[in-house]
């Protein structure tokens, strides 16, 4: 072999071995900081995002991918969801520029070793997002509860302060409006006058619950509600008011009134127009409703592999040895059938229990019955029954 | 011929008079010297300009001002002063001071329209009722851009800046929604304009009163003595000149007070000549119109160089020929118009990027961006989305002195001493004028010229009338064109034989045809430029010659040079290298 040919074979590996190092450049993003800024509607959202690079279309699509990253971690929470948006966001970074609807570049400038560093202002289509991941099978197991376990359903409660307020009714619809949108069952806590005719027991199955609000959304069966409170702040340019709306919305377990997250929201400050108090309180709850459903898909993801909670109210007379082995008979059944369980309350009169049920209220009622009646041959008469609440008495 | 205005210079402006004597520029050869200062005066005008003139792309970053220089008001409560005490030009600041003021970042600054309101004009000097209303107009239509929304407290009599600003407060205050709506935005959510209360305090915070002043009003008739050849030439000619000063304040929408920032000065003269049909009130009218115009051009242009009021925007879009970006009609956007590009660092330096034409104007209702061709870039091939554009306000007045070799066809004559001659040495100065606006046609130019041609044995002057289109291919431009002119000659026969010719005599015939040419540019920056031009004449061959003579009465019959043989055909082909300044 001659000195050209080595030469020629030399140039050639060299080649081969730049060539996939140029093809793997990375498709992470480089800056990472991105924040949402709105949530336009139930599937989209605008976010600020930072994009660096060597030019304008490279820091532009640093900040596509930082921007779409700042998305998917809202919608990735589990931590199996997590470990699989790890080992799939190159596929998504990859095509970034797709789930952005519309950007804005903001500022321009250039920077030390980095050349340029863009400001963006981008709007993305996080329905479109959530779709691809779970077309992936990231959000597999969300898709599973989806299937299985259905959304939370969710009650929406307005403080009292907002219920003065003219603008009450469309605050309400657009806190349900926004849910639906994103697939959750919304429970009207304007149905509650159309349950004022419930038993007195039931009213005082009810009545366990920790707060009269609690009460409301048990009465509704939601297995969480959401408490929002809309604040609307005036001011003066000239002759002309402006309105500014701060929102904020709190989280709740039905069953137990714990608090699951709360965020605040906040709207642009509008001339005071004709319908500005209801964009600026419309604006401000979306932006409140959308930060406290991470908190409340974070925490529905872990509690609904469990199962469905329930409060079961067991009503009979459990004084003396015999209540004794009654109760002992009903603790044993509810743990046989729903092995996650907790006891709330235990007195003479009444066993009030929380428990995790895979499958339907009615479901739990029958398995119930069954097994109280195979163990004492005694029967366990069902009172009343709603989508969380199982009233029974024992025979 | 007679040209209605031609471009002069002086009192450190650029400036157009009125009117010219058709004598001054065409008496030839007496005249020479007289066209050699047209020659030569371009030529030391360029030199400062060409110098000041920075390249396309600075290799050096600009760098900001320090931070206190931003603080404007510059003069506080100058409104208070008594009018005569005209305070002293504020330095210009940067959009980087302009932004900090704001609280920006200056490489976001973009131009939020303006608003703007008409105070009475001071008459500091004299001016006749009769011209008043002109120079308001002229001033008004130079100051009231649209680019500005107009403030019209026009109703309220004799106000002082401070109560003129408690009356614009009022009218913004009672207008400020409408005109928030008008600029905003549309939001498909709520099916409505958004109008944010950023968006009501910026047209309250943008406000500006402006109130000019007749600082000069001269209008004289002179009676100018000229010897042509030995001989006593009297004409009567009007005389105009004209200083303006238009201070700006700023209206302090909280306090309800004029807070001064800014004064500009332009300064105008026009003549025109009495007799051809022209009176003596036409007269006065034409030179006091010529220094109006050439007041307004310049108002025009420094006006829209006031920081406050530069149009700024980024680019929106940028592809290998052009960008395009969000200005539109609505801000006054002109074809043609310049835009210096800026690359901002995070330090606040700033840096020139390049440099583009507009060559589609938005009508700022169904288009709302417009685009504009790169010119030069300096870092690459390409502009990039989200640099900064700022305008580059010019006149649109371009002008040309070139040199070079002109062919002809000189016949000899033995008689008359006259051997075969081909090429004179030209020289040539030129007046372009941008046609944009008015045929709508980019790179469009009307231009006027002169000429001085030295062949064998004889001179030659001319002028001419013509149409030049640019077409660039980045700094590099292509200018075909059309000329049509008019020419003189100029011979003297020293060694005439023939009995009918005086060798002590000047003989003149005339000539007239048009020139197709097409010319390369190169553009080593937006006002300054170097080019060479190649072009056919073909003009009108002269045989019919006459005896010069300074004597108006005189009637001389034409002599037929022809029949011994001569004739001078200034047909042919013309090269030409010069240089361009660009207004």
């Amino acid at each position: 072999m001659n000195m050209n040919k080595v030469r020629w074979f030399g140039a050639l590996l060299l080649v081969l071995a730049l060539v996939p190092a140029c093809g793997n450049k990375s498709v992470r993003p480089t800056s990472w900081q991105a924040e949402v800024v709105e949530s336009l509607d139930g599937n989209r959202v605008r976010v600020n995002a930072i994009g660096v690079g060597d030019d304008t279309d490279e820091a532009k699509l640093d900040g596509f991918r930082a921007a779409v990253n700042r998305v998917a971690q809202d919608l990735v929470q589990s931590q199996e969801e997590r470990f699989g948006w790890e080992a799939s966001s190159d596929e998504v970074f990859g095509k970034a520029g797709q789930y952005i609807e519309s950007y804005k570049i903001k500022s321009r400038r250039k920077e030390g070793d980095i050349d340029v560093k863009l400001t963006l202002d981008l709007v993305v289509n996080r329905k479109r997002l959530n779709d691809d991941l779970v077309a992936m099978g990231v959000l597999k197991a969300q898709r599973e509860l989806l299937s299985d376990l259905k959304n939370p359903s969710i009650v929406v409660i307005a403080e009292d302060a907002v219920k003065t307020k003219a603008w009450r009714r469309l605050a309400t619809d657009h806190v349900t409006g926004y849910l639906t949108t994103r697939k959750f069952e919304v429970l009207d806590e304007g149905q509650v006058t159309k349950l004022q005719g419930m038993s007195a027991d039931t009213r005082a199955a009810v009545g366990t619950a920790p707060d009269a609000v609690a009460q409301i959304a048990l009465q509704l069966g939601g297995d969480i509600y959401i408490v929002y409170d809309v604040k609307v702040d005036r001011a003066k340019v000239g002759r002309d008011g402006t309105v500014k709306a701060s929102a904020s919305a709190r989280a709740f377990e039905t069953t137990t009134a714990r608090s699951i997250g709360s965020a605040t929201g906040f709207s642009r400050e509008y001339a005071a127009t004709a319908g500005s108090d209801e964009k600026a309180v419309a604006e401000a709850l979306s932006d409140a409703i959308d930060r406290v459903l991470v908190n409340v898909m974070d925490y529905w993801k872990d509690d609904a592999i469990k199962g469905f909670q329930f409060l079961i109210e067991v009503r009979g007379d459990f004084k003396g040895d015999g209540g004794e082995k009654i109760r002992r008979d009903i603790y044993r059944i509810v743990k046989e059938t729903a092995p996650e369980f907790k006891e709330n309350l235990a007195t003479d009169r009444s066993l009030n229990y929380r428990v995790w049920y895979k499958g339907s209220n009615t479901d739990l009622l029958f398995a119930l019955q069954d097994r109280f009646e195979s163990a004492t041959g005694r029967k366990l008469k069902s009172v009343s029954q709603n989508r969380k609440l199982i009233q029974l008495e024992v025979q | 011929m007679n040209p209605p205005a031609v471009w002069s210079l002086g009192g450190g402006r650029f400036r157009i008079a009125g009117q010219t004597d058709k004598l001054t520029l065409f008496q030839a050869p007496g005249s020479m010297r007289q066209l050699f200062s047209l020659f030569l005066l371009p030529l030391l005008l360029a030199a400062p300009v060409a110098a000041s003139a920075s390249a396309f792309a600075a290799a050096a970053p600009e760098d900001g001002p320090p931070a206190a220089d931003a603080a404007m008001p510059k003069v506080p409560a100058a409104a208070e002063t008594p009018p005569a005490a005209i305070p002293a030009e504020t330095p210009a600041e940067t959009p980087k001071d302009a932004a900090k003021e704001l609280g920006k970042d200056a490489s976001v600054a973009t131009y939020e329209r303006k608003s703007i309101s008409y105070l009475r004009t001071v008459r500091r000097a004299k001016v006749p009722d009769e011209f008043y209303a002109g120079v308001v107009r002229a001033v008004r239509e130079s100051v009231e851009l649209p680019r500005f929304d107009y403030n019209d407290i026009s109703h309220l009599e004799a106000l002082t800046p401070q109560e003129a600003a408690a009356a614009v407060r009022e009218y913004l205050d009672a207008v400020k929604v409408e005109r928030a709506r008008e600029q905003g935005e549309y939001d498909l959510r709520f099916k409505d304009v958004v109008i944010t209360g950023a968006d009501l305090r910026r047209i309250a915070d943008s406000a500006y009163l402006y109130q000019p002043s007749v600082d000069r009003f001269s209008l004289q008739r002179k009676r100018i003595v000229q010897y042509v050849n030995g001989k006593q030439v009297v004409s009567l000619r009007w005389v105009a000149a004209v200083s303006v000063s238009v201070r700006f304040y700023r209206v302090d929408f909280a306090r309800g007070r004029a807070v001064e920032f800014k004064v500009l000065r332009a300064s105008g003269d026009g003549s025109a000549g009495v007799g051809y049909g022209i009176s003596h009130n036409q007269a006065r009218r034409e030179a006091v119109a010529g220094a109006l115009g050439s007041i307004a051009t310049v108002l025009r242009r420094d006006v829209r160089a006031v920081e406050e009021f530069k149009l700024l925007t980024p680019v929106s879009a940028a592809g290998f020929n052009g960008v395009t970006f969000a200005l539109t009609r609505r801000e006054g956007l002109a074809l043609d118009q310049g835009f210096w590009v800026y690359d901002y660092f995070t330090d606040g330096r700033r840096q020139k990027a390049g440099y583009v034409k507009v060559r589609r104007v938005g009508d700022g209702e169904k288009r709302l961006d417009s685009d504009a061709e790169n010119i030069a870039v300096s870092n690459g091939w390409r502009l990039e989305e989200g640099q900064l554009l700022e305008e580059n306000p010019q006149i649109g007045v371009t002008l040309l002195v070139d040199g070079g070799v002109q062919r002809y066809r000189l016949q000899d004559a033995p008689a008359l001493g006259v051997g075969d001659a081909t090429t004179g040495i030209k020289a040539r100065i030129e007046a372009g004028y941008s046609l944009a606006q008015a045929t709508r046609v980019s790179e469009l130019y009307g231009t006027l010229g002169l000429h001085f041609l030295a062949g064998g044995g004889f001179t030659e002057v001319g002028g001419e009338l013509g149409l030049d289109k640019r077409l660039y291919f980045r700094r590099l431009v292509l200018v075909p064109g059309a000329r049509l002119g008019y020419l003189k000659s100029y011979f003297d026969f020293p060694g005439a034989t023939a009995p009918e010719i005086d060798p002590w005599a000047t003989y003149t015939a005339s000539s007239f045809g048009v020139t197709p040419r097409l010319g390369v540019e190169f553009f080593l920056s937006p006002a300054f430029s170097i080019g060479a031009r190649a072009g056919y004449r073909a003009y009108t061959t002269q045989t019919q010659f006459e005896l010069s003579s300074d004597d108006e009465e005189s009637d001389t019959a034409p002599l037929d040079l022809g029949a011994y043989g001569f004739q001078y055909d200034p047909s042919g082909l013309e090269l030409y290298g010069g240089i361009a300044v660009s207004f």
